[in-house]
């Protein structure tokens, strides 16, 4: 985390900065209804866009945010860590992931929302987590190459193409709000699912 | 589709616009260490502000008392610098102290002498002002754990070669230092002033501290009393 608010709030209120914003996102999560697995999966299916409304509004709040308290010096974005891009190894581990997904009906933090409300189905798919961790650390020699291959560094994608990081949020914007738009009507045209 | 909807979609759009539209805040200089093409400004060093708030409050200066117990001590965490040039240096420094004249702190040997992670720099001259223009260049390069010695090396002197004495009325305290501060000076072995000083007692001005206090002489020191403060014969620091 990134020294917010430096002259005010030093890095000692970090720990506990981060602790009340993830308890914030927690309840967040579980009020919108990621708790279920059935409505996090109707993404997949066409009959509820929730998830896609939700994580795309946050996106784009947080990088309008990012961008305006930076530019009142609230907070330096250059401080701020990105894991580094490496190109083939994320669009494998986004495959991967999705698969986990849609058959498992949760992402790794909703599942934690659904085991504060005792789901079962959030505990299983808990361990399952672990147990994917702990292959894929033990396994990690075999594809440690990969792991680390085409990468770029840490880079966002306006410092990729050097473009105005501001028109791009405005880029992004527009398109969060067409894609609102489009599965809006997606939505309509699918049968309605009772869950 | 519901008003609300509407607006809602507005407002990112126009928050994301209004951004893209705000003057440029950065000057020539952050342009230049602006990595990230943002608007807001870049500094590796520290920034103006905090060397403001710096310069203004007391934290850079380490007492003579606080010095007294470094170099009793021998910590090692310590570097004592001594910024007056190499013929002051060479008929008397603190003990440990190594002499860099203020002139050459900004060669690469020795700055990277400053820019250690290992080691608080203690900075001292015969006053205050000329460690004080070290530290503000050095800060501003960026250079951490300066530290400049509260009234120089004058009142170091003053301190400890003719501290000065309580009054009976004084709390215990105070007698504590006072013993502290001769027990040290002892320690210290502090030179005569009389043979320190090129112009002897008559080129030394009366204690600030020890005003109306009568001062009290180690046996060792022959010193005129009330007489310790060595005044720079040529111009360029001044004393406390």
């Amino acid at each position: 985390m990134g020294p917010l608010i430096p002259e005010i709030l030093s890095d000692q209120w970090n720990n506990i900065i981060a602790i009340i914003t993830g308890m914030a996102f927690g309840f967040v999560l579980e009020s919108s209804g990621f708790s279920s697995s059935r409505k996090l999966v109707g993404v997949f299916y066409g009959y509820d866009f929730a998830v896609l409304r939700v994580f795309f509004t946050a996106a784009i709040t947080a990088s309008i945010g990012l961008l305006f308290m930076d530019y009142f010096g609230w907070i330096d974005m250059a401080a701020l860590d990105g894991l580094p891009a490496r190109v083939w190894p994320i669009v494998v581990g986004g495959l991967i992931m999705g698969l986990g997904f849609v058959t498992g009906g949760f992402c790794p933090g909703t599942c934690i929302t659904a085991i504060g409300i005792g789901k079962l189905d959030g505990f299983m798919f808990f361990g399952g987590i672990i147990l994917g961790v702990f292959v894929f650390s033990e396994m990690f020699p075999l594809f440690e190459n990969f792991y680390n291959s085409s990468n770029l560094g840490d880079v966002t994608v306006p410092e990729f193409f050097n473009i105005n990081p501001y028109w791009f949020t405005v880029g992004i914007s527009i398109i969060a709000i067409v894609a609102f738009y489009a599965v809006m009507l997606i939505q309509k045209r699918i049968k309605s699912v009772e869950y | 589709m519901k008003k609300r909807y509407i607006f809602l979609a507005i407002v990112p759009i126009v928050l994301s616009l209004v951004l893209a539209f705000l003057p440029d805040k950065s000057n020539s200089i952050d342009t230049k260490r602006n990595h990230k093409s943002l608007k807001s400004a870049k500094y590796t060093g520290v920034t103006p502000n905090n060397l403001l708030l710096e310069s203004v409050n007391d934290n850079r200066f380490i007492q003579p008392d606080e010095l007294a117990k470094v170099i009793i001590g021998q910590d090692p965490s310590y570097l004592l610098v001594d910024l007056r040039d190499a013929v002051q240096y060479g008929k008397f420094t603190l003990p440990g102290a190594i002499n860099i004249p203020y002139e050459k702190i900004l060669t690469e040997e020795n700055q990277a002498v400053f820019d250690s992670e290992a080691y608080n720099v203690v900075l001292f001259s015969n006053g205050t002002i000329v460690p004080d223009q070290v530290w503000m260049i050095l800060r501003r390069a960026g250079i951490k754990n300066l530290k400049v010695l509260n009234g120089g090396l004058n009142q170091f002197y003053q301190l400890y070669l003719n501290p000065p004495k309580p009054l009976e009325t004084d709390p215990k305290e105070a007698f504590e230092i006072y013993s502290y501060r001769k027990a040290v000076g002892a320690h210290l072995g502090l030179p005569n002033p009389d043979e320190f000083i090129p112009k002897g007692g008559e080129n030394v001005q009366s204690s600030t501290i020890a005003t109306g206090v009568k001062p009290v002489i180690k046996p060792a020191v022959k010193a005129a009393p009330k007489v310790v403060v060595p005044k720079k014969a040529e111009g360029g620091d001044e004393g406390c």
